[in-house]
């Protein structure tokens, strides 16, 4: 036996984790080895040490914990209890509408530059670009018209990269010509944009998205996102100014390492309207719609729980009115449906509406306070 | 009264079974907590939080795991997502290593020297340094440390609060003791004989 293995069985041996054949192996090797009869005396004072970690709790916990008892819930199915991860959910949504950011360059991700043809990156290359890996933390190149693709698949609604051009009036009018045909902004009026933009320390993140909030003169400062802008006027322009001239920012991950992302997205849950219902099967829709896209996913079905429980494993999003939001993916939210409909559990279950798509790969569960 | 019975009370929104429970486990609760946040005030928060969370699922527990498992999976994974949002709000990187750098620190040549506690006094100072060691731990390897030595869970009942395998809580657990020792010793508090066995 090595002395590395010895110590991952000595510190087993103080948990009492040692099957007779290991304890058998490590009395051998520790018969031999008198560095690790040493380490095996320290670490036993140190686990002897940590019996003091108990700790009494203030005195007034138990009556602040008994006196706000919220509302008991009641058993929805047989599944064991998971607390409720509302604080996961936002996580989860900064990095749906980090995803979504990054599919602002679905062009350049998914068009082969010789052929031009349109391929779909995968859930997983999304996922990637959501870790900081892919497109957000590379130089990004000028748009031309030659990457744009003519169409959009319906699963990627919002997704197309925003004409310049068709974006101000769209916005001002808070409505917008789904049939109109795109036009990308000029090479050379990109190019100066993007020129101008390097020079600023500020701002480093997207620079064909400035470039349309220069043609609005609308400027694109780093104050956008700081809540200084009017968006009296125009408020939906004003959140997906924000988004876009989101500076990124480094921030320490889970496992160490440090990853690089775009703050100032929160802007969309906070500032953009409903989805405009006309809007939602468009085609080159431009970027105001794809902000609200973030805003509000569309899902393969909503289930409304009368008499709700908590689900398992599932992020869930509690909301200001008290109702608990869980995200399924499809497969299990329609394994749930069949569940409830066998059961006795009041429910509702809807199958249409403009936030309904049977495409959709997420199932939303409303558990009704 | 067993625990199974002030369990069953409690799901029916009997209070005062619930408050048995409370006193039962509040203590084990708040340590765990306390020894993650390091934060008295927080781990409060948090230990409020994991009772109400109690409660509210309650029903909704079919005693498959033992409820004291149960609740410290709710508190930790209630201590593990306030400590990320915190490092996140705070963006700067926070006192503890990261595992990585502990295991570059790992000490492989172990010395041979034997640490000797002379006295009652040596022992609560030892006690004392284990507690601010515990601290400098990554999250990874305290959450394991602080389930093992303060909440006496086994490695099948820390697979199951963390949801990973056992074979991983094993050899994080052996690793967390070697970074604490690592401590231990870069802070001068392990104190040796010259005496090799």
């Amino acid at each position: 036996m090595t002395c590395e293995t010895a110590i991952e069985l000595i510190s087993a041996k103080l948990d009492g984790e040692l099957t007779a054949d290991q304890a058998a192996q490590l009395d051998r090797h520790l018969a031999q080895c008198s560095a690790c009869r040493a380490l095996l005396e320290e670490l036993t004072a140190i686990h002897t040490a940590c019996e003091g970690l108990d700790a009494t709790p203030p005195s007034a916990l138990r009556e602040q914990i008994l006196q706000n008892l919220p509302a008991q819930e009641t058993a929805l199915q047989k599944g064991k209890v998971i607390p409720i991860h509302w604080r996961r959910w936002t996580a989860m949504a900064a990095s749906f509408a980090l995803v979504a950011l990054a599919a602002w360059h679905l062009p350049r991700l998914a068009v082969s530059p010789s052929t031009g043809d349109t391929t779909l990156p995968s859930q997983t290359e999304y996922r990637d670009s959501d870790n900081g890996k892919t497109s957000l933390d590379e130089e990004l190149p000028v748009p031309t018209t030659a990457n744009i693709p003519e169409t959009s698949p319906a699963n990627l609604v919002g997704l197309t990269p925003s004409p310049a051009a068709l974006l101000p009036d769209a916005v001002k009018n808070d409505i917008v010509d789904v049939n109109a045909a795109p036009t990308s902004p000029s090479l050379d009026s990109v190019k100066s944009t993007q020129k101008a933009t390097e020079e600023s320390s500020t701002v480093t993140y997207d620079t064909d998205a400035i470039s349309v909030a220069d043609e609005m003169d609308m400027g694109a400062e780093a104050s956008a996102y700081q809540g200084q802008e009017n968006s009296d006027s125009l408020p939906l322009m004003a959140s997906a100014r924000m988004a876009f001239s989101a500076p990124k920012q480094a921030v320490p991950t889970e496992d160490g390492s440090e990853e690089t992302r775009a703050f100032g997205i929160v802007a969309f849950d906070e500032e953009v309207p409903e989805p405009h219902p006309e809007l939602a099967d468009g085609e080159n829709v431009p970027a105001a719609l794809f902000v609200q896209e973030s805003a509000s996913p569309v899902y393969c079905g909503i289930l409304t729980l009368k008499d709700g429980g908590l689900l398992n494993d599932y992020p869930a999003q509690l909301q200001d009115n008290g109702e608990i939001w869980y995200e399924l993916p499809s497969a299990a939210f329609f394994a749930l449906s069949e569940e409830l409909k066998s059961s006795e559990v009041d429910f509702t279950l809807r199958m249409t509406g403009t936030d309904v798509s049977s495409s959709a790969q997420h199932g939303l569960v409303v558990v009704l306070p | 009264m067993t625990e199974a019975d002030l369990i069953a009370k409690a799901q029916q929104g009997d209070e005062d079974a619930f408050a048995q429970l409370l006193d039962a486990h509040q203590g084990k609760v708040y340590g765990l907590t306390l020894r993650l946040t390091g934060s008295p005030e927080d781990a409060m928060e948090l230990t409020q939080e994991t009772f109400f969370n109690a409660w509210r699922g309650l029903p909704s527990f079919h005693q498959d795991s033992k409820f004291s498992t149960w609740l410290y999976r709710l508190a930790t994974n209630a201590t593990i997502d306030f400590l990320r949002k915190e490092k996140r709000r705070r963006s700067v990187a926070v006192s503890s290593l990261s595992v990585e750098d502990e295991e570059e620190q790992r000490v492989l040549d172990i010395p041979d020297h034997r640490f000797t506690p002379q006295s009652e006094a040596e022992r609560r100072e030892l006690q004392e340094a284990v507690h601010r060691g515990l601290s400098k731990l990554s999250d990874e390897h305290r959450e394991v440390l602080v389930l093992r030595e303060l909440n006496g869970l086994s490695y099948g009942e820390i697979a199951e609060v963390l949801s990973i395998e056992e074979g991983t809580v094993k050899s994080r657990i052996s690793r967390a003791r070697l970074a604490l020792r690592k401590i231990l010793l870069e802070d001068g508090n392990f104190s040796y004989s010259a005496a090799s066995i």
